[in-house]
C-alpha cells in the first residue's frame, strides 16, 4: 500500500464529527451583534453605553487612580495652604501663554519678618597677641541669630535659629 | 481589517435572506474541519464548539471580505483559541487545586465512527492520538483539512519543509502502529 493508498483509507475511515445544531446560531449571533459579549465588557464603545453606565465604569475602572490623586491633592493643599477667595487662580493656559518668573510661579510665598541676635556669652582670652597696632587679646562673643518668616495669606510661621560667634581683637591698652 | 469593512457593514453579512453569505459558505465548508483541529487541544466536543465559535468570529470579525485563500489563517485562529483556552483552563485548575480534573479527556472520540468499522476506527485514532501534538496537526489539517504544505506552513507559522518533515515522520509512525492490525486482517 502507498502513500496515496493509505492516506485514502485514513480518509475513508475517520470522518471529522459534524458540528452542533446551534453552533451556527451562535456564530451568526456573535457576528451580527458583536457589541453583545458579556465576557468582554471593554468591547462596548462607549458611545453605545448609557451615561450611568459610563460613569460607573470610570468609577470602577479609575476610582483608585482618582482616590490616589485626591489624597495627592489634600496633602499638597495642607502643607502649601488652601488659596484665598480673592486670590486670582492661574490656569494652565494663562500659565503657559504668559511663562512668569519663577519666584511668581510659587504658590504661597513666605515674608521675612525680622531677624534678631541675642548674645549668649562672651570669652576673653588669656592669652595677649602681637598685632600691628599693639597687643591684643581675642574676645569671643556667642549669638543666637533669629530668622523669621510668615505667610500673611494663611498665617503660617517659620523660625529659624542659627548659632553664631564673632571673635574680635581688643588691644590690652583699651583694658 | 481586510478592505477596511466592519463585519457590521458588511452587506454580504448583514443579508441574512442571503443563504450563501461568505461566512455560511465557510461555515459550511470547514465546521467539521475546525472542529476536528481544535479536538487536537481541547477537552470535549462543547469546548471545540466554544473554541471554534469564538475563533470564527474572530476571523470574519477582522476579514469580512475574506476569501477561501485566506481560510488558512482561520485554522491559525483557531489554533490560537485552543492554545489560549486551554492555558486558561490550566490555570483555573492549579487555582482551584483540583488535580483530579484534567484538561484533556482522552475518552472523547475525535471523529465519527461508521458503525460496520467503529473497531478498526478506533484503532487508528488511537495511534492517531499516540502522536506528538506537532505531527498530529499537520496530519489532521492535512488529510481532514485538505490544506496543502504550503497552506499547513501558512496556518501553523512553520516552513513547508518542517511541515513535510513532520507529515513524513506521522505517516510514518501511523504504518507502524497500524501494521499488526493490518496484517491480521489479512
Amino acid at each position: 500500500m502507498n502513500d496515496a493508498e493509505f492516506e485514502k483509507n485514513l480518509r475513508q475511515l475517520l470522518r471529522p464529527a459534524e458540528p452542533s445544531a446551534d453552533l451556527e446560531a451562535r456564530i451568526r449571533h456573535d457576528l451580527l451583534a458583536p457589541d453583545i459579549q458579556p465576557e468582554k465588557p471593554a468591547a462596548v464603545p462607549f458611545a453605545a453605553a448609557s451615561l450611568p453606565a459610563l460613569l460607573l465604569r470610570l468609577l470602577r475602572d479609575f476610582g483608585w487612580a482618582c482616590a490616589g490623586g485626591a489624597a495627592v491633592l489634600v496633602v499638597l493643599a495642607l502643607v502649601h495652604g488652601w488659596p484665598r477667595p480673592g486670590s486670582e487662580p492661574m490656569t494652565a493656559t494663562a500659565a503657559a501663554t504668559n511663562p512668569a518668573p519663577a519666584e511668581a510661579a510659587q504658590p504661597a510665598a513666605f515674608e521675612h519678618d525680622e531677624t534678631t541676635h541675642d548674645l549668649v556669652s562672651t570669652e576673653g582670652s588669656d592669652e595677649v597677641i602681637e598685632t600691628d597696632e599693639g597687643p591684643a587679646r581675642e574676645v569671643r562673643y556667642s549669638y543666637v541669630e533669629r530668622h523669621a518668616w510668615s505667610n500673611p495669606q494663611t498665617g503660617a510661621r517659620v523660625v529659624l535659629e542659627v548659632p553664631r560667634e564673632d571673635v574680635y581683637l581688643v588691644p590690652v591698652s583699651l583694658q | 481589517m481586510l478592505g477596511g469593512v466592519s463585519p457590521i457593514e458588511d452587506p454580504r453579512l448583514m443579508n441574512e435572506s442571503d443563504a450563501e453569505t461568505p461566512w455560511k459558505i465557510c461555515y459550511r465548508e470547514l465546521a467539521p474541519k475546525l472542529l476536528l483541529f481544535a479536538r487536537q487541544w481541547v477537552a470535549s466536543p462543547a469546548d471545540a464548539e466554544d473554541v471554534v465559535q469564538a475563533a470564527f468570529v474572530k476571523f470574519w470579525q477582522h476579514q469580512p471580505m475574506a476569501q477561501p485563500e485566506h481560510y488558512p489563517l482561520l485554522y491559525s485562529t483557531v489554533r490560537t483559541c485552543a492554545l489560549d483556552f486551554r492555558r486558561s483552563c490550566e490555570r483555573r485548575i492549579r487555582r482551584e487545586a483540583n488535580p483530579d480534573a484534567g484538561v484533556v479527556r482522552e475518552d472523547t472520540p475525535f471523529f465519527d465512527y461508521a458503525v460496520e468499522q467503529r473497531e478498526e476506527a478506533a484503532l487508528v485514532e488511537l495511534a492517531l492520538r499516540e502522536l506528538p501534538v506537532e505531527q498530529r496537526e499537520v496530519v489532521v489539517l492535512r488529510l481532514w483539512g485538505g490544506l496543502t504544505f504550503a497552506e499547513i506552513a501558512t496556518a501553523l507559522d512553520q516552513s513547508i519543509n518542517t511541515i513535510s518533515s513532520r507529515y513524513r515522520y506521522a505517516l510514518q509512525a501511523l504504518r507502524r502502529d497500524l501494521k499488526p492490525y493490518s496484517n491480521e486482517r489479512r
